[in-house]
């Protein structure tokens, strides 16, 4: 369980961290879940880009619009008081991710890269209509754009930790937006529209069988706290 | 030459760049600090990195460069300790100092917690042989 050796690169800005991409580079952020793969050697770069020095690692708010940078502990995003009044949903799911000492060390711009469909943090930014802010091949910062006017948040999941199934919604009037895991649920978006209840509505969710089940479960229960 | 400051002593090693902060800090002689899973699941080696409780399987040793790391050595003996001496909080111990660690510095965070943020808190820790409920007890009363 040790990682195959590599180079380790210490980026001190975004041009620093861009020029050391080498071919077999890859780019080292939390490494909450990079590290274990390294050390299962499921993945053998040659070069770490360590990028957590690189100025990526704050949170603002400009223009009503928040900026969360890429190298942003999830621990901090759990705590700051900006996010937890504007953008109650994020504060809510940031406090539901992995444990204490892996919110600590693990980023926000690294939970959306690494891209595991079962992570809540990119379900509740697709909710949330996130901008992703690259500059070449690195993501350097997220955009959230204020809620819609009179907006209501929920979200749920089922099972802790790697949650099975998720759902983070976003209700104002004449607008909703409702993401499960795998992706926006446009069926119960244009059923709610449209007048649905959110009982209806869920069950639009897709899915099969148990899979439907739990989808349907989660959309309901997130609508239940608009 | 890599230096880490660990329970206030600095400590300088030649290390790999692959060399995990928990390798290097038992490396010292510094052995309170267990290794289970390596992969970030167990929460035996967890220490606190310039205050916060982090995984030293996660963090690479070079990362820790020039940070202030406090393990269960530098763990002044304290009101948790005799909580968990009290509640039989343990039994082998390899689980134990992890989340002492995790423990401190929730206690700090959240002193009034309630036993449901106690449970949240210990999540990241897996213990195989007293189970949890004396853990939960222990850290609530301390």
């Amino acid at each position: 369980m040790k990682p195959a050796p590599f180079e380790y690169v210490k980026a001190g800005s975004v041009e620093e961290a861009l020029q050391a991409l080498t071919e077999d580079a890859v780019i080292l952020a939390g490494g909450q879940s990079l590290i274990p793969q390294l050390n299962a050697r499921e993945r053998r770069p040659g070069r770490l880009v360590d990028i957590n020095h690189a100025g990526l690692g704050v949170i603002r708010r400009t223009d009503g619009v928040l900026r969360i940078g890429a190298t942003v502990h999830q621990a901090a995003l759990e705590r700051s008081r900006i996010v937890k009044e504007h953008w109650p949903l994020l504060a809510e799911v940031a406090r539901r991710v992995g444990h204490v000492a892996t919110r600590t060390r693990g980023t926000v711009g690294g939970t959306v890269m690494h891209a595991d469909p079962r992570a809540q943090l990119p379900i509740a930014l697709l909710a949330l209509d996130a901008e992703l802010v690259m500059q070449g091949p690195l993501l350097v910062e997220l955009a959230v754009p204020p809620l819609p006017e009179g907006a209501r948040t929920g979200y749920a999941e089922h099972g802790r930790g790697w949650p099975e199934a998720a759902a983070a919604v976003v209700r104002a009037p004449g607008y909703a937006r409702v993401v499960v895991t795998g992706g926006r649920a446009r069926e119960v978006e244009h059923a709610l529209l449209d007048g649905a209840s959110p009982r209806e509505a869920a069950e639009l969710v897709g899915g099969e069988g148990h899979r439907h089940a739990l989808l349907a479960d989660v959309t309901r229960r997130a609508l239940a706290q608009c | 030459m890599l230096t880490i400051t660990i329970n206030g002593t600095p400590y300088e090693a030649e290390v790999e760049p692959r060399t995990s902060l928990a390798d290097f800090i038992r490396a010292q002689g510094l052995t309170g600090t267990k290794v289970g899973c390596e992969q970030g699941v167990c929460g035996a080696c967890t220490v606190q990195l310039d205050g916060e409780p982090v995984r030293a399987c996660l963090v690479l040793a070079v990362q820790a460069a020039g940070c202030a790391v406090r393990t269960i050595e530098g763990l002044e003996d304290g009101p948790l300790q005799r909580a968990f001496h009290e509640q039989h909080a343990l039994q082998c111990g390899f689980c134990t100092a992890g989340i002492l660690m995790t423990a401190d510095a929730f206690k700090r965070e959240h002193p009034e917690a309630s036993e449901q943020e106690v449970r949240e808190a210990l999540s990241g820790h897996i213990c195989r042989c007293t189970g949890y409920h004396p853990i939960v007890r222990a850290i609530l009363s301390a």
